[in-house]
């Protein structure tokens, strides 16, 4: 028997829900609809420098692929996951500038005329961001996500855990609430009023601003409607975590603990229902890796140009990225979700714009898929000389999430092989 | 002992203070610096022993089994602030008005000084009665003076006239204003100040004695630093000098110090050749350095003691001089353990001659070093390239990357190469032949043949110059206005400043 309040029900209460006692009945899934089966959720990581295809792409296609070096940390989860490979982003290059491509796939990062599109994950979230408090969250090392905005504007990501852990889950006093409130009116108001500066400012200026202008146009409208969203749903009580605040990794090297922290933060944003749309993004990174046998930075590592002594201590640092990644899907497995268990509710796509961070070389992105419903336990093996484009994964994420739609940026289709 | 000290802000990020020489028996080490909530001092020693980091906690060994030097801090005081209150920013933005007890009549002569600085222009009046009009609005729904203020200077620090550089065209370019801005930009990174805004006024500034006087007093003032910053470390790529960091076994001398000199050397040269009107053949080559101790060592070049950069004169055998053989651009060329002719060739086209050469084609696998030590790339280039299609490209690029080949990584000096292991060292081959034909024997010579190129590399850093100061890329119909600020700037024995002033000087600048 499922006993969570309907979301809806919520609402209808919404003017005396801050003066309820949080009930129980409201965890794990605080908004989640338990009549509705078709619950998806996506989760996209940025590994940034990927893996090395020797340890990581299965030698066999199919099912009975023989799991590869790092593919063996998470074969425990085997049935519940597809490796795909052969697949990249048309015309994506600029060595790490592309990073920024992983998921729009807008070409010729490092152009000068270069202006990004809309990612994957904000195409999601506008369709069905609506149900839960964010309707996105862009979750980073640093400011910078892997988000951008519909006018190609990068959305800054949220990347210490204790902000995080505080926007999920903590409501504040009632009259902090009510400066928040205070706050988001404002906002609301002042994007109104400059709004309307930028008519009179585009009528001075010639066609090649005004097109700037449009994109600050867009911008403020957006800014607007994520303001109301926030003013929305800050009379609804926040759901109560299981888990203390997180601490803050100090120690700046030591990124594969920040990584496992914010996984751990992912999951808790999806157990609570506070999204239903992450994305998470590494960026290049060249510390050091306060790990036994690791002396050099890990981009360093990336060039290893075959010297064997980088090469081992590469395959040390993407060894632990894997165990990150197995303690995600662990925990997601382990968790129910409005129907089944977490995992099979959420699609979570890892992976790089590099096959091959070595050469730069965007081609044969190497891409975990995990969870979601999908038809797993496979090697979906694409040709390495002619790659699908990965766009086309992009569209049958979408659509498994009930997204109609049938192309995203360079897409020719849907992946085959997944349903 | 070094130390280098700096902040560490709340993101994990340093902000980097200063190099300091510790004597044995200890110093007083003075910072100023402007501190947010949350940031903390770092100090960082140096000269420690290479091994430390693996005496961490994690680590292979516990710190109590360090036995080499170390540093050891008896205390730290903090003052502040340092700044008087009220701050002179607050005086500037309310005059006398007391924030408690502001009145609406208040409101209007502080948008009337405030939007204009704000919008850098003159504020139209009605833009001031907009702001004034909301300002009551805002107080009659009971907003305090200070909530009222506070929202309609959020909101035009958030309105495109602040966000956007505004430039409507008129008959001659882009108005007077527009055009000041521009200029002050270019030069300063920052608002034009009073001077500037009370030519553009009087429409005076657009002419050409005002302006190269305008110009000339921008750049003596301390903000033309950001035209190093801005520009310089753009063009020769020095904010990629932390994207690698060298290999530590190969490089064990290098370290933060010598990274932070290198980029320090690069920023010196550049002043230098700004300041005092030299030529852009210094870029090629000079008979001239800035160093300090650190980088002296590194180059060979003795007789310079401490941290403190200064001029010195190159031997005429000095393989330095010029900006490709400085040890930053031999860095950011390089992936921290290897050089590759190609990259540095590419770099050398696109940044001194201002030539692009296209991508390699698809379908060609890059060339990967010998590890084993057995070959140099050099030697692995020539097996693979072949045809036609291949020289097309390679003829132009391959030719200043050999004569690179005599700088290691780090941009050392080296006449072997660097390897781990028991093989033989495999000797450097610096010598080629350039696209015309001439042949060079390293890099002295190449550097000498590129000097007759001197209008190439002028045309190279004038579109640059250009770009960065008007903010678009430099198309087809600007060549004729590019070719004649190279012309002039020739006529005036290719100063740097002088480029300047034609760039400034030239219809292309007032072109929106």
């Amino acid at each position: 028997m499922n006993k969570r309040l309907h979301r809806r029900t919520l609402l209808r209460g919404a003017g005396t829900a801050i003066a309820l006692p949080f009930l129980d009945a409201m965890l794990p899934s605080a908004f989640a609809d338990p009549t509705d089966h078709q619950v998806k959720r996506l989760v996209f990581l940025n590994l940034h420098l990927g893996f090395m295809e020797r340890n990581f792409t299965p030698r066999q296609p199919g099912r009975d692929y023989q799991a590869s070096k790092y593919l063996k940390v998470i074969d425990e989860f085997r049935d519940d996951y597809t490796v795909i490979t052969g697949t990249s982003h048309p015309g994506v290059n600029g060595a790490h500038t592309a990073s920024v491509s992983f998921l729009t796939a807008a070409p010729d990062a490092a152009s000068a005329s270069f202006k990004n599109s809309i990612s994957v994950d904000q195409v999601a979230a506008e369709h069905m961001g609506d149900s839960t408090r964010f309707a996105y969250l862009p979750l980073g090392l640093d400011s910078r996500s892997m988000s951008f905005s519909r006018s190609g504007a990068n959305l800054p990501a949220i990347h210490q855990p204790s902000e995080l852990y505080q926007r999920l889950f903590v409501s504040g006093t009632p009259r902090e609430r009510a400066r928040t409130k205070q706050r988001l009116n404002d906002g609301q108001s002042i994007m109104d009023f400059v709004a309307d500066s930028a008519k009179s400012v585009s009528r001075r200026l010639g066609p090649r601003d005004r097109e700037k202008l449009d994109a600050y146009f867009n911008n403020v409208r957006e800014t607007e409607k994520r303001l109301m969203k926030s003013r929305e749903w800050l009379d609804i009580p926040k759901p109560r975590s299981g888990t203390k605040p997180p601490k803050n990794i100090q120690d700046r090297s030591d990124f594969i603990s920040k990584i496992a922290l914010m996984y751990d933060m992912i999951a808790l944003a999806l157990e609570s229902d506070s999204t239903r749309v992450v994305t998470f993004n590494q960026p290049n990174l060249n510390d050091v890796l306060p790990f036994p046998g690791v002396s050099q930075g890990y981009h360093s590592l990336s060039h290893h140009n075959g010297d064997p002594e980088k090469i081992r201590q590469l395959e040390l640092v993407e060894i632990q990225q894997m165990r990150n990644l197995h303690r995600l899907l662990g925990r997601l497995q382990s968790t129910h979700g409005s129907a089944g268990t977490l995992l099979d509710e959420s699609m979570v796509m890892v992976g790089s714009i590099f096959g091959d961070a070595n050469r730069h070389d965007t081609n044969n992105m190497p891409i975990v898929l995990a969870g979601g419903g999908f038809k797993h336990g496979q090697h979906l093996a694409f040709d390495p000389e002619h790659n699908q484009p990965t766009a086309n994964l992009y569209v049958s994420m979408l659509q498994q999430a009930g997204v109609s739609i049938d192309a995203f940026a360079s897409s020719n289709g849907t992946l085959t092989g997944l349903t | 002992m070094q130390v280098q000290t700096g902040v560490m802000r709340r993101d994990g990020k340093k902000r980097f203070l200063g190099f300091h020489t510790i004597p044995p028996e200890g110093r007083t080490i003075e910072l100023t610096d402007y501190m947010h909530v949350g940031e903390s001092i770092y100090p960082r020693p140096f000269g420690t022993l290479p091994n430390i980091a693996s005496f961490t906690r994690q680590g292979e060994r516990k710190i109590e089994e360090y036995n080499g030097p170390g540093l050891a801090i008896s205390r730290v005081e903090v003052e502040g602030p340092l700044e008087s209150w009220p701050p002179d920013s607050r005086r500037r933005l309310l005059g006398d008005v007391d924030l408690a007890h502001g009145s609406d009549a208040d409101a209007e002569p502080i948008f009337q000084q405030w939007l204009p600085r704000a919008f850098r222009r003159p504020a139209f009046p009605e833009e001031i009665d907009k702001y004034t009009r909301k300002f009551r609005e805002l107080t009659q729904s009971g907003r305090s003076f200070e909530e009222a203020l506070r929202w309609t200077l959020r909101a035009a620090l958030c309105s495109p006239e602040f966000l956007f550089l505004e430039e409507p065209a008129t008959e001659d370019g882009i108005e007077h204003f527009a055009f000041a801005n521009r200029l002050s930009y270019f030069l300063w990174s920052s608002m034009p100040d009073d001077e500037l805004i009370e030519l553009a006024e009087n429409g005076t500034l657009t002419e050409p004695e005002v302006l190269r006087e305008q110009t000339e007093r921008m750049l003596l003032d301390p903000k033309s630093r950001a035209l190093t910053v801005g520009f310089a470390h753009q063009w020769l790529d020095m904010r990629d000098i932390d994207a690698t960091s060298p290999d530590t076994k190969l490089y064990p001398e290098f370290d933060e110090h010598l990274k932070h000199s290198m980029v320090t050397e690069s920023e010196r040269f550049f002043e230098a050749i700004l300041a005092e009107n030299r030529s852009l053949r210094d870029f090629i080559d000079s008979d001239w350095l800035i160093v300090n101790q650190r980088i002296a060592e590194h180059y060979g070049i003795e007789g310079v003691t401490g941290d403190a950069f200064r001029r010195v004169p190159l031997s005429a055998d000095s393989v330095r001089g010029g900006v490709m053989t400085q040890a930053s651009v031999l860095k950011v060329t390089a992936n921290g353990a290897n050089t590759s002719p190609v990259t540095r060739g590419v770099w050398m086209l696109e940044k001194l001659l201002g030539i692009h050469p296209p991508p390699p084609p698809p379908n060609v696998p890059a060339v990967v070093p010998d590890v084993t030590g057995a070959n140099t790339l050099r030697q692995l280039l020539a097996k693979h390239r072949g045809g036609e299609n291949c020289n097309a490209c390679h003829r132009l690029i391959d030719p200043p990357g050999f004569a690179l080949e005599e700088f290691d990584a780090i941009g050392g000096w080296r006449n072997k190469y660097r390897f781990q292991g028991s093989r033989k060292l495999l000797p450097v081959d610096s010598s080629g032949e350039t696209a015309d034909g001439q042949a060079f024997q390293g890099i002295r010579e190449y550097k000498r043949l590129l000097l007759n190129e001197i209008d190439q590399v002028a045309l190279g850093l004038a579109d640059k110059l250009a770009t960065y100061a008007t903010g678009r890329s430099m198309g087809f119909s600007d060549r004729p206005d590019l070719q004649e600020i190279v012309k002039r700037t020739a006529e005036n024995d290719y100063a740097l400043r002088e480029m300047i002033h034609q760039v400034i000087q030239s219809p292309l600048f007032r072109t929106p």
